[in-house]
């Protein structure tokens, strides 16, 4: 993950999507149904929010074949991973500033 | 996480967004691994341990093998299982256990070639092992099983 300055990111802000990318964040590629059975979403809230996500970039999509089944793999851009660390970053800062 | 979108949490929500974020990444990043997975690493790594008693030639071959069934098992059940490919662990986590088991079997290279006292083999078989056990032990305790 390349290290940017710490910046709030509006469209990663919101719960869920930020839940998934941390867990996109955690291996190359992740399947729907992985992240759907630990985000305890529905089919179309999590399509809805990999959408949003799609669209800006920051998750990349594409089918393939596994025991003669099309499964939906889902992974972070490179744009998307630095977005996701400047949002940690932002949300340390935050901690951090409010310890100090 | 009860952030709403559009405006910065307190730092107390940052603080649990944080923690929830870092236990979603660990859960995709260290599955939960059963016992057995612990131990037969365990055998793998005190394995090769012993195999730098053969014969050069013999011992090549089963380090190989050996290695292979290691990265093998580790691709299997924790790398790329069921809904995952190519899980990451974080470099920081597995600097300890690569740095023990490392050390280990370079402190006995190092005191076999200048004494020759290659039993020191046998030893670094029991501690490596020994090693992955403890390290599997706080690995489930903390990730489960």
């Amino acid at each position: 993950m390349t290290a940017r300055a710490p910046a709030f990111n509006e469209v990663i802000h919101a719960p869920q999507r930020l839940r998934i990318c941390a867990m996109l964040s955690g291996a190359q590629k992740l399947e729907f149904g992985l992240l759907q059975d630990r985000l305890g979403l529905s089919k179309s809230a999590l399509s809805k929010h990999l959408t949003l996500l799609v669209e800006a970039g920051y998750v990349r999509h594409e089918r393939a074949l596994r025991d003669s089944r099309s499964r939906l793999w889902l992974s972070l851009t490179p744009e998307g991973a630095r977005a996701y660390s400047a949002h940690v970053q932002a949300l340390q800062q935050i901690v951090a500033t409010h310890e100090a | 996480m009860e952030t709403q979108a559009g405006q910065p949490p307190s730092p107390d929500e940052a603080k649990r967004t944080l923690h929830e974020l870092g236990r979603d990444e660990s859960a995709v990043r260290y599955p939960p691994l059963p016992q057995w997975f612990f131990l037969a690493m365990a055998a793998l790594v005190a394995g090769l341990a012993l195999a730098q008693l053969l014969e050069s030639s013999d011992s090549s071959r089963a380090t190989f093998a050996l290695a292979v069934v290691a990265v093998v098992l580790a691709s299997r059940y924790w790398l790329n299982r069921d809904g995952v490919s190519w899980a990451s662990a974080r470099f920081t986590d597995m600097l300890p256990f690569v740095l023990g088991i490392l050390g280990t079997f370079a402190a006995s290279a190092v005191i076999a070639a200048t004494t020759g006292a290659s039993w020191v083999w046998i030893v670094a078989a029991a501690l490596a092992g020994a090693f992955v056990i403890r390290t599997g032990r706080t690995y489930r305790r903390e990730f489960g099983e």
